[in-house]
């Protein structure tokens, strides 16, 4: 029976890795984009390196809400992402946000959001943030295959949300390791949904 | 194309030494064969078992505790590495 089982997983890794399977079951999964005029811009948080630096997805995602900023989609931007548990100094919000004044957004236009650790506190705080001040729709911008379960709870917490993708792994992943990956946040991501929607949090 | 040109090497250095091995041991690479699938599947096993326990571990630490784990922990590359190491230990005691 083991062998067996050793048999299928060879086999699996091995069509995942060698075909687009994953980049189809990608596809179905992902939320297309619908990028329209909102309120505010909100970039999710996607964790920070030592040190302060941001991760390639956190720094993909930042890129890709100062982009729709200068498109002129919506007047605010909303950076969330909190510290590392070995450096409290540096927060990931902090950091994009010298980044994206770095790159000509004025600091009155930026909201920090510094204190969630997951999606489903990411949509109560800055739902509540935002209500505060009127706002309803927002452009929320994460990885394609997170935002089902991001757009999922913000809409919950009360906001109208238009997906922004700041990534289209479904068709760029094409080696053998990036396919491998690829299925991997497609498992992690629906046992991710699953929980959500047994926790009631959509 | 890349993949292809990977699976071509590992074949071709595969079939050279199948070859090159003794007539007398050809018999033993089939039964290694089985034997690494054998520990593919343990390995699998392990690394699910480890992964379920670590998620209710994590549940528990965040319902008891004020710490907050990720479940993003899971995703660390050791745990593979670990999980492989278990898998051979065990599987090689369950064959002796």
């Amino acid at each position: 029976m083991i062998r067996g089982l050793g048999i299928l997983i060879i086999i699996a890794c091995l069509i995942v890795a060698l075909t687009p399977v994953s980049n189809f079951a990608g596809k179905k999964f992902a939320i297309l984009p619908d990028k329209k005029p909102a309120d505010a811009i909100v970039v999710l948080g996607a964790g920070l390196m030592n040190a302060g630096s941001l991760q390639d997805e956190s720094l993909r995602r930042v890129i890709a809400g100062i982009d729709l900023y200068k498109q002129g989609l919506a007047p605010l931007i909303v950076l969330s992402g909190g510290a590392r548990r070995d450096d409290m100094q540096h927060t990931e919000a902090q950091q994009r946000s010298i980044l994206a004044q770095t790159m000509g957004i004025p600091a009155e236009a930026i909201l920090k959001e510094e204190t969630s650790n997951t999606t489903r506190e990411e949509a109560v705080r800055i739902s509540r943030l935002l209500m505060h001040r009127g706002l309803r729709k927002i452009l929320l911008v994460t990885e394609s295959l997170h935002l089902r379960r991001a757009k999922a709870v913000f809409e919950s917490a009360g906001l109208e949300v238009f997906p922004a993708t700041s990534d289209d792994y479904s068709v760029s992943a094409i080696s053998a390791k990036d396919r491998l990956w690829l299925a991997s946040r497609i498992i992690e991501e629906s046992a991710a949904l699953a929980y959500y929607r047994l926790a009631g949090y959509f | 194309m890349d993949n292809i040109f990977v699976l071509v090497i590992v074949a071709v250095t595969s079939a050279i030494t199948y070859f090159g091995t003794q007539r007398k041991n050809r018999a033993k690479v089939r039964e290694a064969i089985r034997a690494f699938f054998e520990y593919a599947g343990t390995f699998s096993l392990f690394f699910a078992a480890n992964v379920v326990f670590g998620f209710f571990i994590i549940l528990l630490i965040r319902t008891f505790t004020p710490v907050f784990v990720a479940l993003y922990a899971l995703e660390n590359v050791l745990l593979l590495i670990l999980s492989a190491a278990q898998a051979f230990v065990f599987h090689r005691s369950w064959k002796r």
